[in-house]
């Protein structure tokens, strides 16, 4: 079989999607047998020059990380998409818009105005914000546009295949690798993973109990054999694709959703309402007060900010209006 | 006046680009470097539950997760004014101290010591981790990756994931260490140390 082209880009992104692929050690050299790689900014020193300079589907496969939120963002994303035979969302950003996808509930402006004049950190008194251009005496530099809007890869262009995770794990990128390597990969669409929600494969035991009260993680000290939604603490397991080996849960830690929504699921917020409504305030349901079952729910901190917290690009309702 | 960019600069953590204008001489006559990338973690961290912060501030880096969580860690045990205990604070230190040896043997190996072994002019098709191994041979690799593998090994271990880890608890760390991993640590750890003196 004759070398594949990869190439791994980063966009709106933190390095933690390249660095899981450092972490599938050995089988590195794997895919140094089977693939040429032919971009990837953190470990070599190609340039965008030379991706420009390749004909379309020149690259075999492209594994893309990060969230859209600028124009140049757009333009690499379309660059190597017409560049690329196989795209791939790689990790909970261009997948579902990740932690970036945070900005959704604010806009360019209030950011800018956060990060640039309101910071402690900031001197910034004449309010200068990042300009797309710039006249130096030497020449006109120019920044990105900078959106209101931050976008999952596959809201700007076609992609073939998912890899959840923040970051993707290890197995699940070895079973990427293998695919390659055998010359076969599962049908367009498919999100690596399991097919079953979180809950499915967590050691954690459920026992159908039913809570009166929230609690937030520090505020208890869970029993360690016993489901943590059980226990009173959210975790966005019910409403999350299974494959993660339940990380963080096994970290006594509760999940946040960053394999994104299970299979049949379509918004990932409104399962974990739905999971929570299905276990709190049960008791003698039907005599307690609606004051009463609001304030129930009013216990759950930040429910946008934490069943979105890595899909809000990607929700049906995917930013606040301002 | 002759310009050369540099775009995107490579074999580090973050995104950019340089702008190199020339004088008529040839030298270097001013240089711009241009970050094309914000995502605005000082807007968007804003109506979160401050003990969440730790789990979302390692999104600032990948590659130095582990410092971010521990600055947030630290931040959030001052907001809730708790000290944490003794053993959860070893654990931290135990913890920050494999992200230093993982920080380090990523940025010496991948990122810094292709220019060093093959050379500033070599092909950007050679100039990297896996020219590197090509050029040291596969034995003195294998034991780069393995020592690579061993502080994040630990990091999991302790955090749930190596990569945004999430123990960090105000007050202290959501999980206790065993024995058999105290061992492996140990093991580990000693082996690291033999490994840096290659």
């Amino acid at each position: 079989m004759a070398k594949l082209k990869l190439a791994i880009y980063w966009s709106a992104s933190c390095g933690g999607c390249d660095v899981a692929i450092l972490d599938i050690n050995e089988k590195i050299l794997q895919v140094a047998e089977i693939a040429d790689i032919v971009f990837w900014p953190i470990a070599l020193d190609f340039k965008r020059h030379h991706v420009e300079a390749m004909p379309d589907k020149d690259i075999d496969i492209c594994l893309f990380n990060g969230a859209v939120r600028t124009s140049e963002q757009e333009e690499i994303a379309k660059l190597l998409r017409a560049k690329s035979k196989t795209m791939v969302a790689f990790g909970s950003c261009a997948h579902l818009g990740g932690i970036p996808g945070l900005s959704n509930f604010s806009n360019r402006v209030q950011a800018f105005e956060r990060a640039y004049v309101e910071s402690q950190s900031c001197d910034n008194p004449d309010k200068v914000f990042p300009q797309s251009v710039t006249n130096v005496a030497e020449d006109e530099l120019e920044l990105p546009e900078w959106w209101d809007t931050v976008k999952a890869l596959t809201q700007v262009v076609d992609v073939e295949y998912y890899i959840p995770g923040c970051p993707p794990t290890v197995p699940i990128i070895s079973q990427l690798v293998d695919a390659l390597a055998a010359g076969n990969l599962p049908p367009v669409g498919t999100v690596f993973g399991s097919d079953k929600a979180l809950c499915e494969e967590c050691p954690r035991t459920k026992e159908e109990k039913t809570i009166d009260k929230i609690y937030r993680p520090h505020e208890i000290i869970p029993d360690p054999e016993k489901c943590l939604l059980e226990q009173g603490i959210i975790c966005i397991g019910p409403a999350t694709r299974g494959g993660c080996e339940a990380r963080c849960i096994k970290a006594n830690i509760p999940c946040r959703g960053c394999f994104g929504p299970p299979p049949g699921v379509t918004d990932q917020g409104a399962k974990m309402v739905s999971a929570i409504a299905s276990i709190l305030g049960l008791e003698n349901e039907k005599d307690l007060s609606a004051e009463y079952v609001e304030r129930l729910m009013n216990q759950a901190k930040d429910p946008a900010g934490t069943f979105y917290r890595f899909g809000l690009p990607t929700a049906m309702i995917n930013r606040k209006r301002i | 006046m002759k310009k050369i960019t540099i775009d995107p600069f490579t074999r580090l953590e973050g995104h950019g680009r340089i702008d190199i204008f020339l004088d008529d001489e040839g030298n270097v006559a001013n240089p711009y470097l241009r970050i094309p990338e914000f995502r605005g973690f000082e807007k968007f961290c804003e109506g979160r539950p401050v003990e969440e912060l730790p789990r979302i501030t390692t999104r600032i880096c990948g590659v130095c997760p582990s410092a971010h969580r521990m600055a947030s860690a630290k931040a959030v045990d001052a907001v809730f004014h708790v000290e944490p205990p003794s053993a959860a604070k070893k654990v931290r230190e135990l913890y920050y101290s494999a992200h230093m040896c993982h920080s380090h043997i990523a940025h010496f190996y991948v990122l810094a010591a292709p220019d060093f072994v093959l050379g500033s002019t070599a092909e950007p098709a050679e100039r990297n981790l896996l020219g590197l191994i090509a050029k040291l041979g596969l034995e003195t690799g294998m034991e780069v990756i393995k020592h690579r593998a061993y502080a994040p090994d630990i990091q999991a271990v302790i955090g749930g994931k190596a990569t945004h880890s999430v123990c960090g608890l105000p007050g202290g760390v959501s999980k206790a260490i065993t024995e058999d991993e105290h061992c492996d640590f140990e093991e580990k750890s000693k082996s690291m140390v033999e490994f840096s003196k290659l």
